[in-house]
């Protein structure tokens, strides 16, 4: 019963005892020492009724483990995305000389290079879209419409 | 001791015959014709139907009734480009259009990742043609091309995105290789008319975004061809330019972009440089290597 306590106190990671931890460090000193004399021995593989058998001894000695509780974790994980929340609003907020990167003009930008590329390989007149602009000319209508057509 | 080919001229003489044909001819062929040309930009198709006068080196382009250029004129003499704007009422003078073009389809298709297959195309404005087909590592189409097997004259052509989608062609409808010439059709004679330059287009355009006109000097190599405002929240100026034989544009923004992600929509067909000065950002894209983009930004200045 007093393995058990001792095992759940490990297992929750709570703080131990100074008696404790002298029996901790007691049996972690006694785990290398008998790996020590076991390296000594000839191999020999254990067999499967053997291992099922510690396994199930094992399962009786320690019960299920249990999840790890979040405990004192949860108030400062939830200062933590309080923290970035409010640095991104302050960025986004915050005036600046050159407006951040805009993923809507960057596709904009490849895409007129890729159509002025293919109109000029095609055409006489290239991307050179006409403007809608009024004409003064008086004479103008001999030589066309008034006005081009826009885009 | 003969010096070995460059790996350029080898590709060359891989090519098909009818590839061999139309170099030979450009430059060479006298014709008058009429062909329908359409392409995107700003996502809205354009349709012009173009009326062509070609005598070796010169060129004559008008554009009929409904096309979107219904009016202008273009005319190139050997050495410039010249284009009459009628509702502006002004002439602009511009670098040579075709010998570009066909530089760069020579660029193409003489670039050891393209693979380049021929077969009989039919018939395009009457004429027997071969279908010339262009296609990158991974099988997709990068553009056909139907040349007359005659006179080597590229009669048809058509252009794909990364998705196969034809995003732009040509086509003739009319050919004639015998036509009647006045040598006043290459010339543009327009009493009142104002001759302005590129850059004094760019000025203009620049002024009325409220942005500072940053170019590329002649100086640098780079010959502007095109400017155009671009519709965005903020306010963004694009100028395209040839430069040796390959093509970029210079984006002057008020916003900010990333070039990683620039980079990443532009994939394989055009490297990126970004930088910023005076408050704006600029942008070079295109074919230069990026260490050419580099030594282009490093001589990008205000227009005076």
């Amino acid at each position: 019963m007093k393995d058990l306590h001792f095992y759940q106190q490990l297992n929750d990671e709570t703080r131990l005892s100074a008696e404790e931890e002298a029996r901790l460090d007691e049996a972690l000193e006694a785990t290398s020492t008998s790996r020590q004399l076991l390296k000594g021995l000839p191999e020999e593989a254990p067999s499967l009724a053997w291992r099922s058998q510690l396994n199930e001894k094992l399962l009786d000695l320690g019960g299920k483990p249990k999840p790890k509780r979040l405990g004192w974790r949860l108030p400062s994980m939830a200062a933590g995305v309080a923290a970035c929340s409010l640095a991104l609003f302050a960025y986004l907020q915050s005036p600046t000389s050159v407006a951040a990167p805009d993923s809507g003009l960057e596709s904009q930008l490849v895409a007129f290079h890729s159509e002025q590329n293919s109109a000029w390989e095609v055409s006489a007149i290239g991307g050179d879209v006409p403007e809608l602009t009024s004409t003064t000319s008086s004479d103008s209508d001999l030589w066309g419409p008034s006005e081009l057509t826009p885009y | 001791m003969r010096r070995p080919k460059p790996q350029n001229d080898l590709a060359l003489e891989r090519l098909p015959s009818a590839v061999k044909l139309m170099w030979k001819s450009f430059g060479q062929l006298t014709y008058r014709g009429q062909r329908v040309v359409e392409f995107s930009l700003n996502g809205e198709r354009h349709r012009n139907v173009e009326m062509i006068l070609v005598q070796n080196q010169r060129a004559r382009y008008e554009f009929d009734k409904g096309s979107s250029w219904e009016g202008h004129i273009i005319v190139e003499d050997g050495r410039s480009r010249i284009h009459f704007d009628p509702a502006k009422n002004e002439i602009e003078r511009g670098p040579k259009h075709r010998d570009e073009v066909i530089a760069r389809l020579r660029g193409m298709l003489s670039n050891p990742r393209t693979r380049v297959t021929q077969s009989a195309g039919g018939t395009v404005a009457g004429r027997e043609t071969q279908l010339v087909q262009a296609t990158e590592g991974q099988g997709n189409v990068l553009t056909k091309l139907w040349i007359d097997s005659a006179t080597g004259l590229l009669l048809k052509r058509e252009l794909f995105d990364r998705v196969g989608t034809r995003t732009a062609f040509f086509e003739f409808t009319r050919i004639n290789f015998r036509p009647t010439i006045d040598p006043s059709e290459f010339e543009i004679r327009r009493a009142g008319a104002k001759v302005v330059s590129p850059v004094d287009r760019l000025k203009k355009v620049a002024q009325k975004e409220g942005l500072p006109a940053y170019h590329l000097p002649p100086t640098s190599g780079a010959e502007l061809i095109n400017i155009r405002p671009i519709k965005h929240r903020v306010p963004a100026l694009a100028q395209m330019y040839q430069f040796k034989g390959k093509r970029l544009s210079l984006f002057v923004l008020k916003g900010d972009v990333n070039e990683k992600r620039i980079g990443g929509l532009a994939g394989r067909d055009a490297h990126v440089h970004r930088w910023t000065t005076g408050g704006v950002t600029l942008v070079l894209m295109g074919d230069p290597s990026p260490k050419e983009l580099e030594v282009l930004s490093s001589q990008v200045r205000l227009a005076r």
